[in-house]
């Protein structure tokens, strides 16, 4: 027999000894979401020197590299932020423009690393932007359609969730994107639900008049307000990818997983066992009264005012009109969808949130599944310092810690910070 | 004393083929032998008579002119010199530039309206931890041409 070399005996045993670590620190996660209630501890280090008036806005996103370098984007501007590992602001990079490929045209957003290389934004306006892990421009690839969200999948290539406008109504199409072409394989394609449809929708249209000569004029504009629960966004796909580079899409109005290859085979699909909560009596009752509330509010302003008073009153009794919709349970859907955001942990496992009944509480059930889609725990998570935002895009696991952009509680000044938090047992 | 010419020599006397000297020796031999001056007047005029026979029915070949190499090219200079070099430049200049104008001109592949940019942006912003009372009602507002100018939810 060939005696084992002493370099190859030193890989063998690292190799065994991140195993084992894995496997604790995986054990570790799982067992954390078992305990019930998870305590989100800031890291007190990280990001403490930064001047968050000037580094971070509302409704961004973030993006985590695997060096633990953090890409921000912005609503208030066109332009990403980098973060070094240790949360302190680096450089800002990408500007508003079109005349250069580089230049974003629409606000962009993070989405992801792809193969460890390459940051990559999308906007409305289907472009998305690569740049290298220093903010150098690389390529930009234009999409035909709108993204509503993608996911960096092994392989270079990136599964897109695309909004498609067709003939019968918009469709959702899932797409994988070659990077290295730019080509696109679409690996399913649904109609989208809930589209605006004139039941679901408080409509008001604009007062008609004939003027002297008898020509019909109009005041104001067509108004549309969709019932709760009633837009097609709470029921699109989500993404996420799990440590093997596959896609994992979740189906908000079926409860439905399934995990697909980089080449759009599926390898496999579960049904939660979750239950979706539906809209009772009591709720449409509480639609109907803040709506009835609006109303008034609406009616008192109007009594104030002096011009175009006759457009206002017929904006008033066609509210009123239909005011009865909140009220009637055919105008919403059978039942909420059966989870408002999924993401998954750095130790693959599949946490599903679902919408809470109790606003600002920061609890909320945690679902966690295996790959095979096993139901391990109910959790929550909790802060003492901060407002939680559940959603995915602010919301991320990097090698057993969460990034998040997140309002502290009762700051002077900006209150929204960039925070890495280690999870406890509560 | 010359000898008699062969038929093949008076054919070539004929046809003037002999250098000039021996040209003037036959000629002269022709002035003193009638039997050679009648042979070559009798071939001359065979020879004058098929030529005759073949100028009537053979077309004559058209001549092709010969070619005149131009002494000089100064007309097509003359030509050139009458653009003048910013016109040069500017014929050059102008498809370059129109082509990285071209290049570098934002392309939209779709314009996004207002109800699909609010679309866009509650994708991203859907929370999890809101309590779904407070969900959502989108509001559109369109104008008298169908067109979206606000968008917004509560």
């Amino acid at each position: 027999m060939k005696p084992i070399k002493i370099n190859s005996m030193k890989k063998i045993l690292l190799i065994a000894f991140l195993a084992v670590s894995a496997t604790i620190w995986s054990q570790q996660l799982s067992s954390l979401y078992k305990t019930g209630e998870i305590k989100l501890v800031p890291d007190a280090e990280y990001a403490k020197n930064n001047d968050w008036n000037k580094s971070v806005s509302e409704n961004n996103q973030i993006v985590v590299a695997p060096d633990g370098s953090v890409f921000m984007s912005h609503s208030t501007r066109h332009s990403i932020s980098k973060f070094d590992k240790n949360g302190n602001f680096v450089k800002e990079f990408g500007k508003k423009g079109g005349k250069s490929p580089a230049d974003f045209i629409y606000r962009p957003s993070v989405q992801g690393i792809l193969d460890g290389k390459y940051l990559y934004t999308t906007a409305v306006d289907g472009r998305m932007h690569f740049f290298d892990l220093n903010g150098n421009w690389v390529r930009t690839i234009r999409l035909k359609y709108m993204p509503l969200g993608t996911i960096p999948i092994k392989g270079g290539k990136i599964a897109i969730i695309g909004h498609v406008s067709s003939g019968n109504g918009a469709k959702h199409v899932i797409s994988l994107l070659n990077y290295s072409d730019g080509k696109e394989k679409i690996i399913s394609s649904t109609f989208e639900l809930y589209s605006s449809t004139n039941e679901k929708i408080i409509k008001i249209d604009p007062y008609f008049y004939k003027d002297k000569s008898g020509k019909e004029q109009h005041i104001g504009n067509w108004i549309s307000c969709s019932l709760p629960f009633s837009h097609p966004s709470y029921y699109r796909v989500r993404f996420a990818t799990n440590s093997a580079g596959n896609l994992i899409a979740a189906y908000p109005a079926t409860g439905e997983i399934a995990v697909f290859d980089n080449t759009g085979k599926k390898l496999s699909q579960f049904k939660t066992d979750l239950k979706a909560d539906v809209i009772t009596k009591e709720d449409r009752e509480e639609y109907y009264q803040n709506a009835a509330k609006d109303l008034k509010k609406l009616e008192d302003d109007v009594s104030k005012k002096t011009k175009d008073k006759e457009y206002w009153n017929n904006f008033v009794a066609q509210y009123k009109q239909q005011l009865e919709k909140f009220r009637n349970p055919a105008n919403y859907p059978a039942n909420l969808p059966y989870f408002s955001e999924m993401i998954v942990d750095s130790e693959n496992n599949i946490l599903l949130f679902r919408f809470t009944r109790e606003q600002g509480s920061n609890k909320f059930d945690v679902y966690t599944y295996d790959s095979k889609g096993t139901k391990i725990a109910t959790s929550s998570f909790v802060s003492d310092k901060y407002d939680l935002k559940i959603n995915p895009t602010v919301f991320k696991f990097s090698k057993g810690s969460i990034y998040s952009v997140l309002k502290v509680k009762n700051a002077a000044g900006n209150p929204l910070r960039l925070v890495k938090f280690d999870l406890k047992k509560n | 004393m010359m000898k008699c010419l062969t038929n093949n020599q008076i054919q070539q006397l004929i046809d003037g083929e002999f250098p000039a000297n021996e040209m003037r020796e036959y000629k002269l031999h022709l002035e003193t032998c009638t039997c050679c001056a009648e042979k070559f007047a009798e071939q001359r005029s065979l020879a004058l008579n098929i030529k005759s026979l073949l100028n009537e029915s053979v077309p004559m070949p058209e001549r092709i002119p010969d070619f005149q190499v131009p002494a000089k090219t100064t007309s097509r200079k003359r030509i050139n010199k009458r653009v003048p070099l910013w016109a040069k430049v500017a014929a050059v200049l102008i498809p370059i530039i129109f082509l990285v104008k071209m290049r570098n001109k934002p392309q939209q592949d779709f314009k996004p309206t207002a109800e699909s940019i609010q679309l866009y942006e509650m994708s991203n912003n859907v929370d999890a931890n809101t309590a779904f009372q407070e969900n959502m009602i989108t509001t559109t507002v369109t104008d008298e041409n169908g067109k979206v100018i606000k968008c917004e939810t509560n």
